[in-house]
């Protein structure tokens, strides 16, 4: 087959100069075949099955990632929820031990990180995850790969406000055990509405109930090819034309996704599972989801207009992404996570980006209220707060809303922290200071929404 | 099934491939004939041995693009090509241009009898790029086919 010297041109341009990669390789793996009764020794089998199944990870995806000349940058292994499979007699300490256990696997095959230290809590707590959920803070503080994730609620079974009202608690102690290291325990820990079995991106990550043994999920990336793309449109495109170029743009970063996962999974002989499309944005200049806005006429993102403009976007990922590959799953979408995205920190810290702006912003894109820096005096009860709005629009719109937010102890309005890699760096943002304690405090579970009754 | 009945159905079954309905049965058993009436004056019975042993020997083609863009100087070329055919590397196509001030070369081959892998003619070819202030990117076809092939 013949190929102009435009087209390869094009495919070199992506991947030396825009940013282009394949953001994540994720090892989805079961383990429901690890318990024994005992959580110890379940640790130490599923220490083995990570080591058995996955230690060529590395390998292959450095293998593939050379015979198509495209960046792999992460490696992950994710995890049927630990709450399912550690569930027994057990205190907080113990799952430290398991957790550091478990972590360890992931230092020895030399990957990125590990989720699915998880709980799915959406209609109810058992007595064994409500002591798992208070284990999370210490968890994410005395390993180093561990993330970890909890559903509070679904569209179908409702917000469960207990679960919310508990990760307002875990969040803080989060922030609290790790307040040396500028909160980082918070920055692997998120707070889903409806969330995927799929999703390879951390540090939402983990292998749902109903997944197969092991499997090989993709995250693509590429926000600063979409970016190039829009900007090389006159003024005067209409947005019809914005959208069918980013639209065009989402299918050639597909395509090359799903043929970097199916090849990585048939070295390592697991099944090919989904490919995930989402325009993550890196620190890195040029690989920024604000700029993509602010390309499409914007003069600063988070002025009237972003919201319109990132649903455009979304939409238009989803659509390109949908006509290239039929696995189109995980989360898929614009991810807004304000310090991982340079523009975006910097319009945050420039009191352009607020934060009921990220809050509209997150009822048209994927995926929450991420990596935004906020006071370190913010209560617990005000966090449950946040967590119940944001999870409230994932509820009502049938859609994965999540938070990740950093209260960073002894940090107020302005001052900033720096995280770190991927992670970036943030300046902290003002949260509303009114108290919502009362209603947070009430408990129980906000009902399903009627759009939940559709059988 | 003798030989020429063979011949005879299989030029019938491309016949019909690549034209369906769009010829008449008959049309189809005269040229057929012809065909075959052609072939039996011009080759012998050891010749059609020897093409049903060729054909199986068909190599196989796994093809890989190499780029090589940045500044132009004398010798890129033959830099190039060289380390190719020392490593067994068959050029299927090539291209050179000059794209915005830039040199860019593009070539086709066939890795499927190259004697080291994509990774090692990488880094054979990071060797001259670094010499001459090039980039060279080696990359399985199949990237260029997936991203702008339906």
């Amino acid at each position: 087959m013949n190929f102009d010297v435009s087209e390869i041109l094009e495919t070199i341009k992506m991947s030396a100069l825009e940013n282009l990669d394949v953001r994540t390789v994720t090892a989805g793996i079961n383990l429901f075949d690890c318990t024994t009764g005992s959580i110890n020794s379940t640790a130490k089998k599923i220490r083995e099955k990570i080591l058995n199944k996955a230690s060529q990870i590395v390998p292959a995806a450095e293998k593939v990632a050379k015979k198509y000349g495209v960046k792999i940058v992460n490696k992950r292994v994710s995890l049927t929820p630990l709450s399912l499979v550690l569930a027994g007699d057990c205190g907080v300490e113990e799952l430290i031990k398991a957790a550091q256990i478990i972590d360890e696997a992931g230092k020895e095959i030399g990957i990125d990180f590990i989720g699915g230290y998880s709980a799915l809590v959406h209609k109810g707590i058992t007595p064994f995850e409500s002591v798992f959920i208070d284990s999370i803070p210490h968890v994410l503080a005395s390993t180093e790969r561990l993330c970890s994730s909890v559903n509070v609620a679904t569209t179908k079974s409702g917000i469960n406000m207990d679960a919310v009202l508990k990760m307002g608690h875990a969040v803080k102690k989060a922030a609290e055990l790790t307040a040396e290291r500028q909160a980082i325990g918070c920055a692997k820990l998120v707070i889903f509405a409806n969330i995927p079995e799929d999703n390879p991106f951390m540090a939402g990550a983990l292998h749902g109930p109903g997944e197969g043994d092991c499997t090989i999920n993709v995250g693509v990336s590429g926000p600063g090819v979409v970016h190039r793309a829009v900007k090389s449109l006159p003024h005067n495109a209409d947005l019809g034309i914005v959208a069918d170029t980013v639209k065009k743009t989402a299918f050639k970063i597909t395509r090359m996704g799903e043929l970097i996962g199916r090849e990585v999974a048939k070295e390592l002989g697991m099944t090919f599972g989904i490919l995930d499309l989402s325009l993550a944005p890196t620190p890195a200049i040029g690989d920024s989801v604000a700029d993509i806005l602010e390309a499409m006429g914007l003069e600063v993102c988070g002025t009237h207009g972003t919201t319109a403009a990132l649903a455009l976007l979304n939409d238009a990922v989803k659509k390109g992404g949908a006509f290239a590959s039929s696995f189109v799953g995980g989360l898929s979408g614009a991810f807004i996570p304000v310090s991982e995205d340079s523009t975006m920190e910097q319009r945050a810290a420039d009191g352009h980006l607020t934060f009921d702006k990220l809050e509209a912003m997150t009822a048209v894109c994927s995926v929450g209220m991420d990596m935004i820096a906020i006071p370190g005096s913010t209560s617990a009860e005000t966090i449950a707060a946040i967590i119940a709005d944001e999870i409230s629009i994932g509820v009502i719109n049938s859609k994965t809303t999540a938070v990740r937010l950093l209260p960073v102890p002894g940090k107020n309005v302005g001052d900033e922290i720096t995280l770190g890699g991927l992670l970036g760096r943030a300046r902290i943002i003002p949260v509303h200071t009114k108290s919502a304690e009362i209603f947070v405090k009430r408990g129980g579970r906000i009902p399903a929404p009627i759009q939940s009754l559709k059988n | 099934m003798d030989i020429k009945n063979k011949i005879e159905a299989s030029i019938k079954n491309v016949i019909n491939d690549e034209l369906g309905t769009n010829i008449h049965p008959d049309k189809i058993n005269t040229i057929v004939e012809k065909i075959t009436e052609n072939l039996s004056l011009s080759i012998n019975p050891d010749e059609l041995v020897l093409l049903n042993l060729k054909l199986k020997e068909k190599s196989p083609s796994e093809m890989a693009v190499v780029s090589v863009i940045g500044q132009d100087s004398v010798g890129i070329v033959a830099d190039v090509t060289r380390i190719l055919a020392e490593n067994n590397a068959n050029i299927e196509a090539m291209n050179q241009a000059i794209v915005s001030g830039y040199f860019a070369l593009i070539i086709t081959i066939n890795i499927a009898k190259m004697n080291i892998t994509i990774d090692e003619l990488q880094t054979r070819m990071g060797e001259i790029a670094d010499k001459k202030n090039l980039k060279i990117y080696i990359q399985h076809e199949n990237i260029f086919k997936n991203m702008n092939r339906i």
